[in-house]
């Protein structure tokens, strides 16, 4: 008998592997989430604030303060700064997203204290200075030129404006004239009230133990912790669905964005939400993969997912074809959408999606930085600790009548935005 | 320090073996030792349709990605010049159906006209995706082509012309499967939560019986002479500025002067605080970006300098600017010592950040032995420690010269 024509057993994963994060209460007041320690001689401390863009009065300001929080103080210029940290081989990087922002200090565990010290000495008041803010609008500006060139850019923003309307909570697209309207006074305004080190929790992880922990407590726990969380802008008013379609001259492909709003769900219904996501197009075994690459070789890649906005998530479908597939493909979409209500996972599908779901749901905690994004995304959505373990169990309790109900309820082909931009059929 | 065995199957296939207590999940990260370089000219794009192609089901395997999800598992792969790289991670428990997967593909690929009609179409989706319809898309075609005239390395991984994947055949790929899939022509690095004795056991009976049926490659290729003389393009086409970019052709990796200039281009070009974006992009505003950086490969490697214009500016004065920094800095006049410690800094934290990862160190695992000697991932780091100023400056010196740069003008392309 041919041994290679039986299929090894694959086994059920039905838990998860994982140590939490040690959460602990620095000196000042600040909470530190500490992963536990492996031995790799680097270290990641990320900073957390629980404000993002969804709470800016005007678009960039949120991510433009905190790209320039190292553009320079009244002692030491942009360059010095960055010198400072280069030197001891480490980076701090600043990142923005609608309900947070975050700065992640990346240095090898002989350099922590010299570089924490130095992040928190040079970071603490910035200037804005012109130039600086100068160099940054030249970038920004071309940086929006060159996303303007791809029908991605316009196939989702045009969707998500039209969703949620133009300057709402959820869709602060930044045009050049908002680049423009940067002013050190607002950036400054907006530091001063939401990026503070004061306000900050922090995640460690890496190679961060007693004696680390010890270096961040003496450096940061003499500050007293205040808290500090913008009022989100109003977050946009649901329109009708509509289509829209974008032509492009120089486009090759068509790009498709489809979109709704989702409202606050319960911990249950997100974690049904996110499964039924899966088998539209969560994952390579999602039925728009298999469909409209794998069978049809219609793109070469279209997936859908649920990404965080102000008020719940957005659910959406995008993917990129050639002009002359995307009627099939739109049409294609619609039927799989449809069709998970009417003729829902059953059987061989619903179980591979299950063992597939628990294995990446277990692997998404491997490794030695995975907790702190897992943590912030609890904070964030103001889950409990115990939000993994019943999506596993979720997982493998969730039945089909209860995908079908669901995909009933939020799927329905004409309660999504449709956006096509690029090379129109 | 990444600790691992190594051993040799009697097929020739040499597997690594490393292992992580702290991971609960296992990778097998596979090379095969055939990239673009392997192509012919008028079949270029292959061994990455290949890579799509092996996900088409093998002898024993109806569908791979359906039996690799079965386990909890994910998958990927990446195609470049030189080598093409299959990694799968699944749940430490389901290690063997791994074992199973990558060994049947090795084993006896399904190559049919339906599986290739639909990942032809893929890929030629993905070659529109890449090079039409994203700014600078077509540049490495540019780039490449002006560099060389006979070497395989003129052309990219997605091929240097989209009819070459369309009119690709089921006899080319099925040829290209027997010349340069198998065990000798491999190396699988197994890494994680499974112990060396287990690895063995796996091998021994998933791999064993896979004969070597094609050659193993030699790695010579042909080479160009010695770039002499500036070579020069102009070319329209989506971008949102004019851009300059200047090649040059510079050692392999194996050669103590790839690392030299590595830091090199990370000290000229590297980060905001380089002498290239520092001069030019903050304080005499010619570009909003503008970088360099060294490609290091098994073979020729490429040093990159490249400035975006700003409105205004023109091709000629960019240029003008890039030559003029670059020149002071090989004479010497932008570095000291204290250059030198933070670039090696720097270069230290990244290999630690990259080895942090389980698939980054399975793959690094692999691309050493390919290289030669897998034992020669414990030098990496002592590689750039040993660079000092003075050799850093003559490996500069030696290889990016003004008269032998490749230049590349890029018009953004006008609609009407």
């Amino acid at each position: 008998m041919n041994f290679r024509s039986t299929a090894p057993e694959a086994k059920t994963i039905k838990t998860l592997h994982f140590t939490p994060p040690k959460e602990i209460a620095l000196s000042g007041g600040h909470t530190l989430f500490a992963s536990p320690k492996r031995d790799l001689d680097v270290i990641k401390l990320l900073f957390y604030w629980p404000t993002g863009t969804a709470a800016q009065p005007q678009p960039m300001l949120a991510r433009a303060a905190q790209s320039l929080r190292l553009s320079g103080n009244k002692n030491l210029s942009a360059e010095q700064i960055q010198e400072g940290f280069e030197y001891w081989g480490a980076s701090a990087n600043p990142d923005v997203s609608l309900l947070s922002s975050t700065l992640v200090l990346q240095t090898q565990k002989q350099y922590l204290e010299e570089s924490l010290k130095w992040l928190l000495e040079q970071g603490a008041e910035p200037v804005f200075p012109e130039h600086e803010l100068s160099v940054f609008k030249q970038v920004e500006n071309a940086s929006l030129l060159r996303r303007m060139q791809t029908p991605r850019y316009w196939s989702s923003r045009l969707c998500l404006e039209s969703v949620y309307g133009k300057k709402s909570a959820d869709t602060s697209f930044a045009g050049a004239n908002d680049i423009e309207a940067l002013s050190a006074p607002a950036l400054t305004n907006w530091f001063d009230g939401y990026l503070t080190f004061a306000g900050a929790r922090l995640f460690a992880s890496g190679d961060f133990g007693d004696a680390e922990l010890s270096v961040v407590d003496r450096l940061i726990g003499s500050m007293i912790f205040k808290k500090d969380e913008a009022a989100q802008q109003e977050p946009g008013s649901t329109g009708k669905p509509a289509t829209i379609r974008h032509g492009m001259e120089h486009a090759q492909q068509v790009s498709l964005y489809m979109a709704k709003a989702l409202p606050r769900m319960s911990m249950h219904e997100m974690q049904t939400a996110s499964f039924v996501n899966m088998f539209l197009g969560g994952f390579f075994g999602s039925r728009l993969m298999q469909d409209l690459r794998e069978t049809k070789g219609l793109t070469y890649g279209i997936g859908s997912g649920l990404s965080q906005a102000s008020q719940g998530f957005t659910w959406y479908i995008s993917g990129e074809m050639n002009s002359s597939n995307a009627e099939e493909a739109v049409e294609a979409t619609r039927e799989i959408m449809t069709g998970l209500a009417k003729n829902p996972p059953v059987g061989e599908e619903l179980e591979k999606a299950r063992r597939y779901a628990s294995g990446q749901l277990r692997a998404g905690f491997d490794g030695p930085f995975s907790l702190p994004s897992k943590w912030q995304f609890l904070l964030q959505n103001n889950l409990p600790e115990s939000y993994y373990a019943t999506y596993m169990d979720r997982i493998w309790s969730i039945t089909s009548d209860e995908i079908s109900a669901f995909a009933d309820n939020y799927l329905r082909p004409d309660s999504f935005t449709l956006a096509l931009a690029g090379k129109l059929p | 320090m990444i600790s691992f065995s190594r051993f040799v199957l009697p097929n020739g296939l040499r597997v690594i073996h490393h292992y992580d207590p702290d991971s609960t999940v296992v990778v097998l990260n596979t090379l095969f030792n055939v990239g673009a370089r392997d192509e012919s000219p008028d079949k270029t794009g292959f061994a990455h349709l290949f890579e799509h192609l092996m996900f088409g089901g093998s002898k024993n395997v109806d569908s791979y990605d359906k039996a690799v999800e079965n386990a909890g598992g994910s998958n990927n792969a990446f195609t470049n010049n030189e080598y093409t790289n299959y990694y799968i991670t699944v749940p430490a428990e389901n290690a063997e159906t791994a074992f199973w997967l990558e060994s049947d593909r090795m084993f006896q690929l399904n190559v049919n006209s339906k599986t290739l009609e639909v990942q032809r179409g893929v890929v030629v989706e993905e070659f529109k995706q890449r090079c039409h319809n994203a700014p600078f898309g077509m540049l490495w075609h540019h780039l490449r082509g002006l560099l060389y005239q006979k070497s395989p390395y003129r052309w990219p991984t997605i091929g240097e012309d989209i009819s070459h994947i369309e009119n690709a055949v089921l006899s080319d790929v099925s040829a290209f499967y027997k010349k340069h899939y198998h065990p000798a022509n491999a190396i699988l690095c197994v890494a994680g939560q499974i112990s060396e004795e287990e690895t063995r056991t796996l091998c021994e009976k998933w791999y064993a019986d896979i004969a070597p049926s094609g050659v193993v490659n030699s790695n010579i290729y042909e080479e160009d002479p010695a770039a002499e003389g500036r070579k020069f393009m102009e070319t329209e086409d989506l971008s949102p500025n004019p851009a300059v970019f200047m090649v040059w052709r510079g050692p392999a990796f194996v050669d103590q002067k790839s690392a030299a200039l590595e830091l090199f281009a990370d000290l000229l070009g590297g980060s905001e605080i380089s002498p290239i974006y520092t001069r030019w992009v903050k304080e005499n505003p010619v570009f909003n970006d503008a970088a360099s950086f060294y490609i290091r490969n098994a073979g020729e490697g490429m040093f990159v300098l490249y400035g975006v214009l700003n409105e205004g500016r023109n091709h000629h004065e960019g240029e003008q600017c890039l030559m003029q920094t670059l020149n002071d800095a090989v004479t010497g006049a932008c570095f000291t010592e204290r250059h030198m410690e933070r670039v090696k800094n720097k270069a230290t934290s990244a290999l630690l950040f990259e080895k942090a990862s389980l698939i980054n160190r399975a793959q690094k695992l692999c691309y050493f032995e390919n290289l030669g000697n897998v034992e020669e991932v414990h030098n990496e780091d002592e590689l750039y420690r040993k660079v000092s100023l003075h050799n850093m400056l003559t490996a500069a010196a030696g290889t990016i010269k003004p008269d032998n740069a490749a230049v590349l003008y890029y018009h953004p392309k006008t609609t009407s």
